[in-house]
């Protein structure tokens, strides 16, 4: 699979399309601190009103805060409001 | 309220409260079914979300195996609303019936105004509109707007332009006045200006034609002023005559005002015949007759206004006062005083032009009237038109 994802990201820089187009990566959206709109998120790992813990592509995205929540949940995306004060990537990679 | 909240309140949502359990691997869950959720709150213990009502129950499931708690904590929305109110037929009735008067009766003519004509004018300008479908209750498609305004104004002088302005259930018609065109002088008619009555000449202005007197001759009525007929060189030529010719002439007014005469006055008693007005019904709420009786009719109208509108709703009474006849006299001092008010009323009419004053002045009872004699010099024009014959 990472082969797969390999060529296909190739062929993305390749033919100049943007990003994510070809490629299953995190694209995130944010409004100032008050409002992160995440594409590609695969699942919540843990959820506290000043964290947020998602499952990506990439790893894990740690989003950290005060009074978070989620404004929109679906299976492609989420959308986290509230303070936010530091987002993290870790684990993983493409 | 977004689109998408009024689209939510249409299709109704819920706001569950989960407690304890993992309610991290519910979300994942309902993620994952691909069910609408936002607006997630956690504290401490418990979260919060929303969902449309339709998919709370393939939410019990889930719920289980993340082993959440997981009650509705508010109902929003249309189907609740609808669902508190199930029992009460007559808000259905009523909102049915509601739709249906709005269905039937926003596409009417409830109100007809007119502006721009006079009062006198009114009703033939409601005519010529009632024509073209302009009424109370018609459809305001069916509103002939342009033969309105080709043929509306054909018959009537005073007005140059008309028609309608649908406005909602208001049909405004729009009038324009005619501006009055200037006065030519049609000068392709022969004629002669000769003296209205006997006087003496004190000044004339000849626009047109011979002057046939001079200032300070004594003329009879019907003595030619001004000639239209004129010899020249060439022959007799023909003109239209046109001028003025002021004259000393001599008036007299008589008011006759008998002291014996008959009066009318009310009874005392009234008959009320109230008319309900509801659109284009009119409903009487009386079942007697007309009176044979002398009487005064008089009718008041109490209608609904909104905005400076008058409201197809209100109630139209009518009054049939009763009224008696008997003889009576008046004083010799009342007949004066009306013989004065008829004076002043008919030297008004008499000498809307020029100037005139009092040379006598001769009044008393006479058998059994109040006679008001008043002998005037004036200063008239006496000179008017009359066509030449042959």
């Amino acid at each position: 699979m990472a082969h797969k994802r390999s060529l296909r990201g190739r062929v993305e820089r390749a033919m100049d399309f943007p990003a994510g187009s070809l490629t299953k990566i995190t694209l995130l959206e944010m409004e100032s601190n008050r409002r992160l709109v995440i594409d590609g998120c695969e699942g919540i790992l843990a959820y506290t009103d000043d964290c947020i813990r998602l499952r990506v592509p990439e790893g894990e995205l740690t989003v950290m805060g005060c009074g978070l929540g989620m404004n929109c949940l679906t299976a492609e995306g989420a959308a986290v409001t509230g303070r936010i004060q530091r987002i993290e990537f870790s684990g993983g990679g493409v | 309220m977004t689109v998408s909240g009024l689209f939510r309140w249409f299709l109704g949502w819920v706001q569950v409260e989960t407690e304890g359990g993992y309610p991290e691997r519910l979300l994942n869950e309902v993620a994952r079914r691909q069910l609408s959720v936002w607006g997630v709150r956690r504290r401490d213990e418990w979260t919060r979300f929303n969902c449309l009502c339709r998919d709370y129950r393939y939410l019990r499931r889930p719920a289980r195996r993340a082993c959440v708690r997981m009650r509705v904590r508010h109902k929003r929305g249309l189907p609740f609303l609808l669902h508190r109110y199930r029992h009460r037929k007559g808000l259905l009735v009523g909102a049915a019936l509601y739709l249906a008067v709005l269905l039937l009766l926003s596409p009417r003519i409830w109100v007809i105004q007119v502006e721009g004509c006079t009062e006198q004018e009114m009703a033939a300008v409601l005519t010529r509109a009632e024509a073209v479908g302009v009424r109370v209750g018609a459809p305001m498609d069916s509103v002939n707007i342009k033969e309105l305004e080709i043929n509306g104004t054909d018959d009537l002088p005073g007005l140059s332009f008309m028609t309608v302005n649908p406005s909602g259930c208001v049909a405004r018609i729009q009038v324009a006045r005619r501006k009055p065109t200037p006065q030519v002088l049609d000068l392709s008619t022969p004629s002669n200006m000769v003296a209205v009555r006997d006087g003496v000449v004190l000044s004339q202005r000849v626009v047109s034609g011979e002057s046939r007197v001079m200032v300070g001759e004594a003329v009879r009525a019907g003595t030619i002023l001004i000639g239209g007929c004129v010899e020249t060189e060439r022959g007799e030529q023909r003109f239209r005559s046109y001028g003025e010719v002021y004259a000393e002439t001599s008036r007299r007014i008589t008011v006759t005002v008998p002291l014996a005469y008959e009066r009318v006055e009310p009874t005392g008693t009234s008959i009320l015949r109230p008319t309900v007005t509801f659109l284009f019904w009119e409903i009487p709420l009386y079942a007697t007759q007309a009176t044979q009786e002398e009487s005064l009719r008089y009718s008041r109208r109490h209608f609904l206004t909104s905005r400076g509108m008058t409201l197809p709703l209100g109630i139209t009474c009518e009054y049939d006062v009763l009224l008696h006849r008997f003889s009576a006299r008046r004083s010799p001092e009342q007949a004066k005083a009306m013989a004065q008010r008829e004076l002043l009323q008919r030297e008004r009419q008499l000498f809307e032009e020029g100037s005139y004053t009092v040379t006598e002045r001769q009044e008393g009872v006479k058998g059994d009237a109040y006679t008001l004699t008043v002998d005037y010099t004036c200063r008239e024009n006496i000179a008017v038109e009359v066509p030449l014959e042959g």
